[in-house]
């Protein structure tokens, strides 16, 4: 997917005027928000199990190597195969050729924020596959060719009557006269509709939300059943991950399964979590034949042992993009990446580059509540500072900003200077206090473009003048 | 109240210094009521918050540096701002642990700084403070945190009760009142759009609490918000907390035209 | 393909700065990756998996309801065709069941109630389907299911209604327990082992939930109290 997050501020703007996105993205606050409260009340042992996640993130990233090396053993002896892809480019190519050397013609996929990463859809499409979201979100904006807006909830900007439109433009083999309003009613035809392809299909393309190097096992997880579908039925299953997936064991799994499954969706667990380890074994009747795992690098590996370490341990629970006051008005789309939100902010810079990414660093108040709810820790505003640091190195702050900021600095290491000269300021802007509110900077918002009224002079200078008056 | 013997060092802020002093003067009437000694120390300007958000480190570091050379012979550091203790309190350090000449003195500095509010509550006692004159019981609050004291500092109780058992009023509470007002710094120039949306919901917020005035601890979302509010057409009046509890509340609100 | 592989492994080692490492303390590395994957550390287990008998099965079937399945109780799995003869025709369909080909599944009254029996693979025909499950989960109110030559994965999810017997003495505390037990039998693990709880769901449409997305729309566990 070409991102377009350089031209966040003009998608955020736009988006603040999608009446539609606005009335969907309110019920993120009803939905996601009340609900992982309450499921993080009601497990006491919460905040102990994030600490132990975390601890068995940081062992993994520290022998990641060993950790991978005994995945790929494990998933062999079981009879499926390892591919190794350093760019999205490689994992394409890999997946095209497991898939004509399987004879697959068509794909249904389970939703996977790596396969969007590298944009597997498109690919396939131009090498005569057909690939088709089983997700109903996924397979929603699928239909209307528009990227997710959000992890969990990729079609959550959307309202009812948009969904039916784009149902009724694409399913052609209903009556025409049919009822189609009702979630229930969408639902079900989305459910007769995806029955077919999940029994015809060649292979099922998955992610992961989990490896575990102890059984390599791929744990996947969802609500609707149709991961587990997507896998068990076809003759081929081919699982994209990113390697910073892996977990030592099937104990550690579990301990992050605790938090992701509250984190994200406020359950006490998905409603299918599935532990898949190898192809059909003998004697089963269903399974796929053939079980693949790509294992993707794609500028993961540059994170280890810098300063961004800490993103890798993100599970992909959406939590930040749920409490963040900005995701909050703007939505996804707006992000212009596959990845939105807090984490998005952090981690397309670090993927794509931050020169394609510029504002996102810099598109948050550092309120923090991204922090405070993630489960696995992750220091998201710091992460996002050190952003800002890398572009203030660099030069890449806009002009302005740097200009203002490197005045500002020079001034207030000079105390004497800044203090007489700030008197001296304010009492000249005096002239103006009559109108209550100046205009300095016409073209900035906020309330550089209305200067409040200020006072009669500064608080250095009237305390010096106490002073003086008690001497 | 006799002198308690402690000296305490008020950090003005920026903002307080050049566009609102009179919050100044009601820290240091609350510090002296509570039985402080307290001194301004001249060198002081800013505590470097621009420029560690805008990820300038160099400028951040010699800020908060300049701040602890000049806060050296204090007990305590107090400043009414949440954020900007925040930035002293947890950021210095991590700023300054470079600069090994200043090793022993960083943890020392940054242990004394402390936001107003906390500082009456938690580090005087309430019970100890001379009670401001009582308000007006049918006066009506609505309390706005700034998500640096909140988060980074956890300041939360301190003004409430300050303000209850001092003042003797009982501040509302905004309905999501977690949620960011959307100033954040330089992200209300950038982002401009994004920032008035969240502080118009706000300030709708705070409109339908009904109260008289929104009140609270840092002056970056104060003025903000009554920027906002003022262009609504608003009745609701914005005050610093320290304006209200020191008694020092009868001139024009922030954003309100000063009389000559 | 190889190639790629010691590619991303050596850029790994780069990272990790392995080559500054010694030879030595790489072998101990290996060596604390192996003793942690034998003898894995255990996690702190939720106070509320650790409850025993009665009071398990209580949580048991408090958690799964509150996940929308049904969860009855019954005295002996031999009253269960009888039981499940009077639900579909209740509901208007045929006396037939996709069913798993455990021995003690097979082994029930099914004639008798009136019900025949299917094996086999999933279809888009079938609208009821029985299992018996491995284990229960009390913690999360879960079944676990896992694909053997008697018990394909496809039954689970294809049908309308899925229907699980589960044998109070295989109903654990934690997801963690069902897996010491299913290890022993299984110490590779099957091919796979999925974790259910309630039915197929889906809130893609307004945020609103829907039951029955693509896997099936009820879920209806019958607790064995005899076995």
């Amino acid at each position: 997917m070409e991102i377009t997050s350089n031209a966040f501020r003009k998608q955020a703007a736009q988006a603040l005027q999608d009446a539609d996105l606005q009335g969907a993205l309110q019920n993120l606050k009803r939905g996601f928000q009340e609900k992982r409260a309450r499921a993080v009340a009601r497990l006491p042992e919460f905040e102990d199990l994030q600490d132990h996640a975390v601890a068995i993130k940081d062992h993994t990233l520290r022998l990641l190597d060993f950790y991978l090396e005994r995945f790929e053993r494990e998933v062999v002896t079981k009879g499926g195969s390892v591919h190794w892809c350093r760019t999205s480019d490689e994992a394409r190519e890999t997946v095209l050729s497991i898939c004509k050397a399987a004879d697959v013609k068509t794909v249904v996929k389970g939703k996977s924020m790596v396969a969007e990463e590298i944009a597997i859809n498109d690919f396939l499409v131009a090498n005569g596959i057909e690939p088709i979201e089983t997700d109903l979100g996924e397979y929603i904006i699928q239909l209307r060719n528009e990227p997710p807006s959000h992890i969990i909830a990729p079609a959550i900007h959307l309202k009812r009557s948009q969904i039916a439109d784009t149902f009724r433009k694409n399913h052609g083999d209903f009556p025409s006269d049919r009822k189609l309003e009702e979630p229930r009613e969408l639902v079900d035809e989305a459910r007769q509709i995806m029955r077919k392809r999940f029994l015809s299909a060649d292979a099922g393309i998955t992610g992961a939300n989990l490896l575990i190097a102890e059984t390599g096992s791929v744990v996947l997880l969802s609500n609707e059943g149709n991961i587990d579908l997507s896998r068990a039925l076809p003759r081929v299953h081919i699982v994209i991950a990113s390697i910073e997936k892996v977990v030592p064991t099937l104990r550690d799994a579990t301990v992050i399964l605790r938090l992701l499954s509250r984190a994200a969706t406020g359950q006490e667990a998905a409603t299918y979590t599935s532990f898949v380890s190898g192809p059909r074994q003998a004697g089963e009747v269903d399974g796929p034949e053939a079980f693949h795992v790509l294992l993707l690098d794609n500028g993961r590996s540059d994170l280890l042992k810098s300063e961004f370490e800490e993103m890798l341990r993100c599970i992909r629970c959406g939590a930040c993009l749920n409490h963040c006051p900005v995701y909050g008005v703007t939505g996804g789309h707006a992000y212009g990446s596959v990845y939105t939100g807090p984490m998005g902010a952090v981690l397309t810079p670090l993927l794509e580059g931050l020169d394609k990414a510029a504002p996102l660093p810099n598109a948050s108040t550092f309120c923090g509540r991204c922090e405070e709810v993630c489960p696995m820790k992750i220091p998201l505003v710091s992460l996002l500072r050190r952003l800002r640091e890398r572009q203030w190195r660099q030069r890449k702050t806009s002009f302005p900003s740097r200009l203002s900021l490197v005045l500002w600095a020079f001034f207030a290491k000079r105390p004497a200077i800044y203090h007489s000269l700030s008197s001296l300021l304010v009492r000249l802007l005096r002239v103006c206090r009559k109108r209550g509110w100046i205009s300095i900077w016409p073209k900035a918002g906020g309330w550089g473009a209305r200067f409040p009224a200020l006072g009669h002079t500064t608080f250095q200078a009237a305390w010096r003048g106490r002073k003086e008056k008690k001497e | 109240m006799p002198s308690s013997g402690v000296r305490v060092g008020l950090f003005v802020t920026c903002l307080v210094d050049l566009i609102r002093p009179q919050v100044g003067f009601a820290a240091v009437r609350l510090l002296e009521d509570a039985g402080c000694e307290v001194v301004v120390p001249r060198h002081q300007t800013c505590c470097g918050q621009p420029a560690y958000n805008a990820g300038d480190r160099v400028n951040a570091s010699a800020l908060a540096r300049q701040v602890l050379e000049a806060f050296e012979d204090v007990d305590y550091i107090v400043t009414p701002s949440g954020s900007c203790a925040a930035t002293l309190r947890l950021h210095a350090p991590e700023l300054l642990a470079d600069s090994p000449e200043l090793a022993g003195r960083v943890k020392a500095f940054s242990e004394k700084v402390f936001e107003l509010t906390t500082f009456l509550s938690e580090i005087i006692g309430v019970d100890r403070l001379l009670s401001a004159a009582k308000k007006n019981s049918e006066r009506t609050i609505v309390y706005h945190d700034s998500c640096a004291g909140l988060r980074e500092l956890g300041i939360r109780k301190a003004p409430r009760e300050l303000l209850s058992r001092l003042s003797g009023v009982q501040p509302q509470e905004l309905a999501e009142r977690d949620v960011c007002c959307g100033f954040g710094g330089t992200f209300c120039v950038k982002f401009p759009e994004i920032s008035e949306r969240l502080a118009a919901d706000k300030c709708l917020a705070a409109e339908k609490v009904g109260a008289d005035e929104l009140v609270g601890g840092d002056l970056g979302c104060l003025l903000h918000l009554a920027g906002i509010l003022q262009r609504s057409g608003s009745c609701l009046r914005v005050r610093h907390v320290a304006e209200i509890l020191a008694d020092l509340d009868e001139g024009p609100a922030i954003g309100e035209l000063a009389e000559d | 393909m190889t190639d790629t592989r010691r590619v991303i492994l050596n850029s790994l080692k780069d990272r990790l700065e392995r080559s500054a490492n010694s030879r030595k303390s790489i072998e101990a590395m290996q060596a604390e990756v192996d003793d942690r994957l034998a003898d894995p550390p255990t996690h702190p287990l939720p106070a509320r998996g650790r409850c025993m008998g009665e009071e398990r099965t209580s949580l048991f079937i408090r958690m799964a309801k509150e996940a929308g399945a049904e969860v009855e109780r019954i005295a002996s799995a031999s009253l269960l065709p009888e039981r499940l003869s009077l639900l579909l025709e209740g509901w208007g369909l045929n006396q037939g069941l996709l069913a798993a080909t455990d021995p003690m599944l097979i082994a029930l009254p099914w004639a008798a109630a009136g019900i025949t029996l299917r094996h086999g693979r999933a279809s888009s025909m079938d609208q009821v389907s029985i299992a018996v499950a491995y284990a229960g989960v009390a913690e999360t109110g879960s079944l676990l299911l896992v694909a053997t030559p008697q018990s394909p994965m496809s039954i689970h999810l294809l049908s309308d209604l899925h229907v699980v017997l589960l044998p109070v003495s295989r109903l654990f505390g934690t997801m963690e327990e069902a897996f010491v037990h299913l290890r022993r039998e299984t110490p590779g693990l099957p091919s796979a082992s999925m974790f259910v709880t309630g039915p197929s769901r889906t809130a893609d449409i307004e945020q609103q939930m829907q039951l029955g997305a693509h896997g099936p729309r009820e879920l209806r566990v019958y607790i064995d109290e005899n076995e």
